[in-house]
């Protein structure tokens, strides 16, 4: 720890004192990992601010933060306060009557209106000590913490607490001001919305608990007493690990030995994402045809900024690591059948616009439910009845005019960045040769009602949306003639009878829907109907093994009904995203063809042989390798405390603010997955919390620089909060990196 | 509704137990409805009152749940030991123990007003009406299908008891005008505070409150049978939008307002057509001096806002439209009213009351309250008067604030079951 040491800061200058005091709000950041709202529930690990600590220290460290179960009382009472506030500040629109001065920036809307509070109001000087305190946030932060005498070289401690118990609001905090602006949002100065937050819990601190500072003693008389997962716990989970890991690399063993060489030209590619539930669906339709199958990460190597025409909102399609650098704007098409769409769709706006002007008014609610009583009952009634018909009969008029593809116009990205998006996504999942006459590139999505976490089953490497316009885009260019003739002066010849359709796999129901444009030759016809054909039958199988996975451990039945509930507006487990994930397997497809991996790996495709630089093998370490312990770690995390690092159960949840959840009435912002996301039930989990195991297919020098050269990667490996296998093509046995980076036969 | 959580329970520990529990709420308000005798109605108004606070607390383990139960508890004790007094009251002065004898008596003393009063009081508990509220807002630790329940079986049961005796409150007028401000006086302010709510559960749970008072105005003005169609369909509309409440954060929002006179204008003409119509299909006149004129105006306004998402991009065939949409409205909404209050028609509980100086004053509030948000004025009311607009916001915010040890305030507090 860098505490500053109290005799420099007497010494130092003022305007250098600015400086260290600014590095330690800074620091006392540092352990609060950001949480993405609820539009776009990007995994991450609740942990991230202890990756430099091995696994198990990390574990115990966050929970004499995360998990104690009993706070001084007055934490209660200021946290009450705390998040009555932060509700009606940080709103996204829920509220039909903003805040007053709520533009004006959390901290000065909080102190202008607090004087009024109830409590803060009331208190012994409460409203002249709002009006009187410096109005930089970070003046008063300092202010603050000497009138509550806190030692300076106690101070980042104290903010460190004042943060994590109420870290849930914090985690939203450190989203906004770290990762909203990157995104793209609107809004224009958010690099001090930290200082603001960590002021506005100061002031009410100070107001409510003038000894304040007795948090430090308190703090150190619990000392480290409570350890998250108990030791039994994480040894349990280690020799789940070693049972994994010996099972699977048994597996890959047996598997590549069978392997011969012999490759027919296949009838189609399909490049799916890496997503675990991609796995499942590879595996079956490789057994259905002449299908080869890649793995990619589900944005296709285009960081894409997506406009829509009617929402007024862009957002980014792109793994959050990355910036967008491309825009595609969604166009109305003049197509027939999506003009019957835009005529449908345009009239259920303005039923909602109707709907929504009534409900959000004066005295007009009070007609508005009279009106809709009687149609709210007929449709509970069918939805009770027939709960997945309605929306099934809206999925299907949406399927039949395309409403899944809409026209993307991506006429401002240049030629060039077209080719070279084009080549780096080819080389990258080592597509360079051998095209099929088809080739789908297929993004996935899920499709889920009353779901208020539904994009946490989104595609990841898309950020946390659906992962159908980045396929969409980049099967537009591979189609184009001039991008060709480029990609071929580059030495990726693709002939003129291959084309490249993309295709949205919908992980709910397992379905795949194919976009067919017009003008497709004979032949590719007729492949792309087999293949139709084919993922249906696949699909129906794997949707009849979920609803049998659905009921596990219970006395009821499968039903078709529980196979596609995905539109039941009552059911809390529409599909089981990715939980048992356990495993990352790079390399080529052959490895892996005969193996059934049980949905629980993410598959990359990367073949050595033509990556001499590494440079690929490089991204795919730093870029999808995260993405996926990411994803590994929430899971995980949520499993393991679902309290503290999950969201409770779904059954008693409250949407605040459009973009987060509560429980009940109130309470911190529950940042992680629900309950039912990794739970069978209340007892029973369904997801196994293993570490990511990563097998990489690569000579193991090759690996071993990246380590060494990438802060990160080394960082997770070296503290085992993943482990790391290497095929090595030119020996027999497998090697696994261990704490201290020595490579390990096994 | 038990249907839906079903499902929704699933994998729940003590899913056996909700369901069971579940099952003999909707019994006992089914017992409750039919009901004549004041012991048996006492009886099965307790029970399902019990059967609520065992749901509330359905996760035992979660202190700030069980808490919110015993919140609730509080004022439901209250309210029975109100209710008890007056069925005292009332059966010492009637003589007669069955509610339907009750109300066909005709003395009207001092006690007898009293125990209306108390009856009224023990109606705004239930009905969760300003300054009762405060259990209902406190109420979302429960499961969804229990707060849909409760919204839309549980606290009709205040005006239900109203409906009872209400050939007793037609003779009293002294409180049916207590019952109009009071009504009035929630229905404005709840809906002010289902305005700022960022949280949807708890906006629906203010939504209901403001309903309540609108479904009491509407009691207090004698029009009982327009009070129950109120309470039947806002009882399905708000359980069916409890039990959607997950899908809050996808909801996208678009408000539109009237820009400029000739929006108004036509806006207006709209209303004024869906106001004719309503008053056709519900067989009330379109101008009165009686009470009904409440209903009618609020169907003005409801058709006002129909023409305004279509009138934004102006046509001559969007008028025709428009008058359409407002006349078919007015028409279904008249209908489903008027349809409830036939099946009323021989209890002799419908006498519109002649209106006075009260009634002016409270539709002056309503439509005031409405043309002020509506014009945006409050803009201008912010820049003369800051503070005092302040004041009011965080007063309005404070009142709507569940109970403090209902909210859980640090995070471990929150218990899986």
């Amino acid at each position: 720890m860098h505490y500053i040491a109290e005799d420099t800061l007497r010494f130092s200058s003022q305007n250098a004192m600015m400086l260290e005091f600014k590095d330690v709000i800074d620091r006392s950041w540092k352990n609060v990992a950001p949480a993405w709202p609820l539009e776009n529930m990007v995994a991450v690990n609740p942990l991230m601010g202890f990756v430099e600590f091995p696994f198990s220290d990390a574990v115990s460290r966050a929970a004499s933060l995360y998990q104690r179960k009993r706070w001084p009382e007055q934490m209660g009472e200021i946290n009450r306060i705390s998040i009555k506030w932060l509700q009606v500040l940080l709103d996204e629109g829920q509220a039909a009557i903003e805040a007053p001065g709520k533009e004006r920036g959390l901290f000065s809307a909080f102190r202008r209106l607090a004087c009024w509070d109830d409590v803060l109001g009331n208190v012994a000087h409460g409203a002249p000590t709002l009006k009187e305190l410096p109005d930089s946030a970070q003046d008063c932060i300092e202010e603050l913490l000497r009138r509550l005498e806190i030692p300076i070289d106690q101070a980042e401690r104290f903010l460190t607490l004042i943060l994590t118990t109420l870290f849930g609001w914090s985690a939203n905090i450190c989203f906004r001001a770290d990762w909203m602006a990157a995104e793209g949002g609107s809004e224009c100065k958010l690099d001090d919305l930290k200082c603001q937050y960590l002021a506005m819990r100061l002031i009410i601190a100070y107001l409510v608990w003038p000894t304040a500072k007795d948090l430090l003693d308190w703090d150190v008389q619990q000392g480290q007493t409570e350890t998250g997962a108990s030791e039994g716990a994480l040894r349990v989970m280690r020799e789940r690990e070693a049972g994994f890991r010996m099972s699977l690399l048994r597996e890959l063993k047996q598997s590549s030995a069978k392997e011969c060489g012999a490759h027919h030209p296949a009838d189609a590619q399909l490049v799916f994402c890496i997503d675990v539930r991609s796995e499942p669906l590879r595996h079956a339709i490789e057994q259905c045809g002449s299908y080869q199958t890649f793995g990619f990460a589900g944005f296709f190597g285009v960081p894409l900024k997506v406009a829509s025409c009617h929402k007024h909102d862009e957002y980014s399609s792109c793994p959050v690591l990355l910036k967008p650098q491309h825009e595609a704007r969604l166009q109305q098409s003049p197509n027939n059948n999506l003009s019957v769409m835009g005529a449908w769709g345009a009239l259920a706006r303005t039923a909602r616009s109707v709907y929504q002007s009534l409900k959000y008014a004066f005295s007009t609610p009070f007609p508005l439910a009279e009106m809709l009583g009687v149609p709210a009952l007929v449709s509970m009634v069918g939805r009770v009845v027939a709960p997945s018909l309605c929306p099934e009969m809206l999925e299907r008029v949406a399927l039949s005019s395309g409403a899944d593809f809409p026209e993307i116009c991506t006429e401002a990205i240049s030629l060039d960045d077209r080719v070279s998006l084009a080549e780096s996504a080819l080389r990258l999942m080592g597509l360079v040769d051998n095209f099929a006459d088809v080739v789908v590139l297929c993004g996935h999505a899920s499709r889920t009602t009353n779901n208020p976490f539904a994009s946490s089953l989104d595609c990841g490497a898309c950020g946390g949306r659906p992962g159908g316009p980045n396929a969409s885009v980049l099967a537009g260019f591979l189609n184009q003639s001039e991008v060709r003739d480029a990609l071929a002066e580059r030495g990726v010849v693709i002939p003129s009878t291959c084309i490249f359709l993309s295709a949205l796999h919908n992980t709910t129901t397992d379905s795949v829907n194919i976009h067919r444009p017009q003008g497709l030759l004979p032949r590719q016809h007729q492949i792309v109907q087999e293949l139709g054909h084919a993922l249906d039958k696949v699909g129906n199988k794997l949707r009849h093994g979920k609803g049998l996975q659905r009921v596990v451990g219970k006395r009821s039945k499968p039903s078709a009904l529980q196979a596609c509930g995905s539109m039941d507006w009552s059911e809390v487990r529409p599909e089981w995203g990715l939980a048992r994930n356990a495993g990352f397997i790079v390399g080529p497809r052959s490895l892996t063809k005969n193996i059934d991996l049980g949905g629980r790996c993410f598959l990359h495709s990367y073949e050595w042989s033509s990556d001499p630089e590494s440079q690929h093998l490089r991204t795919i370490m730093t870029a999808p390798m995260i993405v996926a312990h990411w994803i590994n770690m929430q899971y995980l995390f949520s499993t393991m405390d679902n309290v503290a690092y999950g969201a409770g159960s779904k059954i008693t949840l409250n949407v605040t603010g459009k973009f987060g959840v509560m429980q009940g009435n109130g309470s911190d912002l529950m940042t992680g997955l629900p309950l039912q996301s990794v739970f069978v039930s209340d007892q029973d989990a369904y997801h196994e919390p293993l570490r990511l195991l990563v097998v990489i297919h690569a000579p193991r020098d090759r690996v071993a620089t990246i380590i060494q050269e990438e802060d990160l990667v080394r960082n997770l490996v070296k503290n085992q909060w993943i482990h790391l296998v290497v095929i090595d093509p030119h020996e027999e046995s497998h090697y696994s990196c261990d704490g201290d980076l020595n490579w390990v036969e096994c | 509704m038990f249907s839906f959580s079903c499902r929704y329970m699933q994998g729940d520990l003590g899913q056996r137990r909700f369901q069971r529990r579940y099952l003999a709420l909707i019994i006992s308000l089914i017992a409750l409805a039919n009901a004549n005798h004041v012991v048996f109605f006492f009886v099965a108004w307790l029970l399902s009152n019990l059967a609520l606070l065992f749901l509330m607390s359905h996760n035992g383990t979660w202190k700030e749940a069980r808490a919110a139960a015993l919140v609730a508890a509080r004022s439901f004790l209250l309210a029975a030991l109100l209710m008890l007094a007056a069925f005292l009251i009332l059966w010492t002065e009637t003589g007669s123990c069955s509610i339907s004898r009750m109300v066909e008596s005709s003395t009207d003393s001092l006690q007898m007003k009293f125990a209306l009063v108390l009856l009224f009081l023990a109606a705004c508990i239930q009905s969760a009406l300003w300054p009762f509220h405060r259990w209902l807002i406190s109420s979302l630790n429960s499961p969804t299908p229990v707060s849909a329940l409760m919204h839309a079986g549980l606290v009709n049961g205040g005006g239900f008891i109203l409906v009872r005796f209400a050939p007793l409150y037609l003779k009293t007028q002294e409180v049916l005008a207590l019952m109009f401000v009071v009504g009035l006086g929630t229905a404005i302010s709840a809906t002010l505070w289902k305005l700022l709510q960022p949280s949807v559960k708890r906006m629906l749970a203010c939504s209901t409150v403001g309903q309540m008072g609108f479904m009491v105005v509407q009691c207090g003005l004698g029009l009982f049978p327009a009070a129950v169609a109120h309470l039947c369909l806002h009882g399905c509309f708000k359980a069916y939008l409890f039990l959607t409440s997950g899908a809050a954060a996808q909801e996208r929002r678009v408000v539109v307002r009237a820009k400029g006179l000739s929006q108004w204008v036509a806006a207006l003409l709209s209303g004024i057509v869906m106001g004719q119509s309503f008053s056709w299909a519900s067989n009330h006149p379109f101008v009165s001096d009686n009470s009904t004129v409440f209903l009618t105006v609020l169907a003005c306004m409801a058709g006002f806002h129909i023409a305004l998402p279509l009138i934004q991009n102006w046509r001559w065939h969007t008028a025709f439209v428009v008058l359409l949409l407002a006349a078919f409205a007015g028409v279904f909404y008249g209908a489903s009213v008027s349809f409830i209050e036939q099946l009323f028609e021989p209890t002799g509980i419908y006498q519109p009351q002649t209106l006075n100086i009260l009634h002016y004053i409270g539709l002056l509030l309503l439509v005031g309250s409405w043309a002020l948000h509506q014009s945006r004025m409050y803009q201008l009311l912010y820049r003369i008067f800051p503070e005092s607009m302040d004041r009011i916001y965080v007063s309005s915010l404070t009142v709507s604030e569940p109970h403090p040890s209902t909210i859980t305030v640090n995070r471990s507090n929150y218990r899986l079951a």
